[in-house]
């Protein structure tokens, strides 16, 4: 009994959880620490910081913000039109219902382009911020469809680019633009630039439509494109204009640039810098990183608002 | 103390450096047309010098109520006038936009852009003809191989004759211009019209090279990374 107990073999030590599994780590690096930068450098830092912020934005604002923007916009038109139409408000003259002027921006007509995929509410007004909602109608014309002469502005990139492919439309198709007044259909003449032979003067009774926008490469503007397009049916009746040709502002006409917002980029600028200064300060107390989170978002923001206030400042028809 | 006074003169060189910027744009953008003052101008012949109230019926069955008053009335003056085909003779020719479409090839430096063009001649009695040069060229403005011409006699009024060709060369250029230039006979008096339209164009090759460099990086990348760890792991056993 005893040599069995004697030849049975001894049960299995338990693992070792000892510090032989133990992984040893290297130990951890000091910090990097660098040498403190001289204040002129801090300021170039600071400087190009600033820049790249601005710069950053205004990409971001020209190249998506826009986009969004004129969508929203044009949907928001939409359905005010759809109102005014039903009500039978919809203006037909440069005045509303009540005889008061109308503001830049209210909606006038709808335009829709089948061969180019193109419906845009159409706007009262041609200036660069009037025209970041949608296509705008030039204040000393008549509206499409009436008597006369009517002009179209739309930008080519930005802010959707509704006219972006305008030079696509060939001679004799037709779109429609609704007004006031009911759907006016209309038959393209062709597109032509400054300095080419215009179409003959306009009969009595006559109606014609002239889209305006930009050409060259994207968002840098070379010229005019100007599209013709007559009137297919009977002109409607003219609406009172109380703007004529010589009291248009300069920034209302094609490519023009409206400085009236100068101010309200100082106003931008100096948000901006007063975040930086308070981040500059913030940061020295909390440490970067923390002044980083606290900072970005108003950083954003002022950078967001600089850029906006910049955009228009550029060509309306950009 | 020093640097905090620093950083502000910074900050107030780029408020000045930025408001340099949109100075800088408007001044760029303002001679765009090439006369500064862009402007179409346009003739209404018939002027209502008392136009009616426009209250007429609107889409939705209702009335637009006073929507034709507002004011003064409009008179002929204040309608922009634009002079009608000035020196044109009688003919009234309408060239279109460009239709482009941009076709790859294996071949990286080929590649090719089909244009078309319309020219409609929209005179009562004159017959137009001429011939229509087409060109490719680069951002930078350098033509792309010889610039191809295909006439067109004898346009009846009232009739529109469209013209295509094939411009080879694009090769690697994102972005080419393509131009088309109607050329009239000379008897016709008119002037030559021109179109132009950026075409954009998918540089396969270099966008395979930029792939290529893209991958190899992050394998690289990758590979040290793991190199790094296993020297960690390795190291402590």
């Amino acid at each position: 009994m005893s040599a069995a107990t004697a030849e049975r073999p001894a049960p299995p030590s338990p693992p070792k959880r000892a510090a032989s599994a133990k992984i040893v780590r290297p130990p951890k690096r000091p910090p990097v620490q660098y040498l403190p930068l001289p204040p002129g450098r801090q300021l170039l830092r600071r400087c190009l910081q600033m820049v790249a912020i601005v710069l950053l934005a205004f990409a971001l604002d020209v190249g998506l913000l826009s986009h969004l923007q004129h969508a929203v916009a044009q949907q928001q038109l939409y359905n005010g039109m759809r109102e005014q139409l039903a009500a039978g408000t919809l203006p037909v003259s440069e005045g509303d219902v009540d005889g008061v002027l109308l503001p830049d921006g209210v909606p006038v007509a709808y335009l829709e382009i089948p061969d180019l995929g193109l419906r845009e509410v159409i706007v009262e007004g041609t200036d660069s911020g009037t025209l970041m909602s949608g296509p705008g109608h030039r204040r000393d014309t008549v509206l499409p469809g009436q008597a006369g002469v009517s002009v179209v502005l739309g930008r080519a990139s930005a802010f959707g680019g509704p006219f972006s492919r305008l030079q696509e439309l060939p001679p004799g198709s037709e779109f429609t633009v609704v007004t006031g007044q009911g759907e006016q259909t209309f038959r393209t003449i062709g597109v032509r630039y400054a300095g080419d032979p215009t179409p003959p003067a306009l009969q009595s009774g006559q109606s014609r439509l002239v889209l305006q926008t930009a050409r060259g490469l994207p968002y840098a503007p070379s010229g005019v494109l100007y599209l013709d397009a007559e009137l297919v049916g009977d002109a409607q009746d003219r609406g009172a204009r109380q703007t004529t040709v010589a009291s248009l502002p300069e920034s209302d006409l094609a490519l023009g640039v409206d400085t009236s917002t100068l101010w309200a980029l100082v106003f931008a600028l100096q948000f901006l810098i007063g975040v930086e200064i308070a981040a500059v300060l913030t940061g020295r107390r909390v440490g970067p990183r923390k002044g980083w989170i606290i900072f970005f978002p108003l950083t954003a923001l002022g950078g967001l608002w600089v850029a906006a206030q910049l955009v228009r400042l550029l060509p309306n028809l950009l | 103390m020093n640097r905090s006074t620093g950083s502000v003169a910074g900050l107030v060189a780029v408020l000045a450096l930025t408001l340099l910027m949109p100075v800088a744009g408007v001044s760029a953008a303002a001679p765009a047309d090439g006369d500064g003052d862009i402007s179409v101008t346009i003739v209404d012949p018939t002027p209502d010098p008392t136009p009616r109230p426009s209250a007429t019926q609107g889409p939705g069955g209702g009335s637009p109520g006073r929507g034709g008053s507002g004011g003064a009335q409009p008179t002929p003056d204040d309608e922009p006038s634009e002079p009608a085909a000035e020196g044109s003779g009688g003919h009234w020719i309408v060239v279109s936009g460009l239709d482009n479409s941009a076709h790859g090839e294996l071949n990286p430096f080929r590649g090719w852009v089909r244009s078309t063009v319309s020219v409609a001649n929209r005179s009562e009695t004159e017959t137009v003809g001429g011939r229509i040069v087409f060109r490719l060229r680069t951002i930078f403005g350098a033509q792309i191989g010889p610039a191809l011409t295909r006439p067109l006699a004898d346009i009846e009024p009232g009739t529109t004759r469209d013209s295509s060709v094939e411009l080879v060369g694009v090769g690697q250029w994102p972005l080419v211009q393509v131009s088309a230039t109607f050329e009239p006979d000379e008897a016709s008096g008119l002037d030559p019209i021109t179109r132009e339209a950026w075409v954009l164009a998918l540089p396969w090759l270099l966008l395979a090279i930029l792939v290529l460099v893209v991958a190899a990086a992050a394998i690289l990348w990758l590979r040290r990374a793991g190199i790094r760890a296993g020297a960690r792991t390795g190291g402590g056993t």
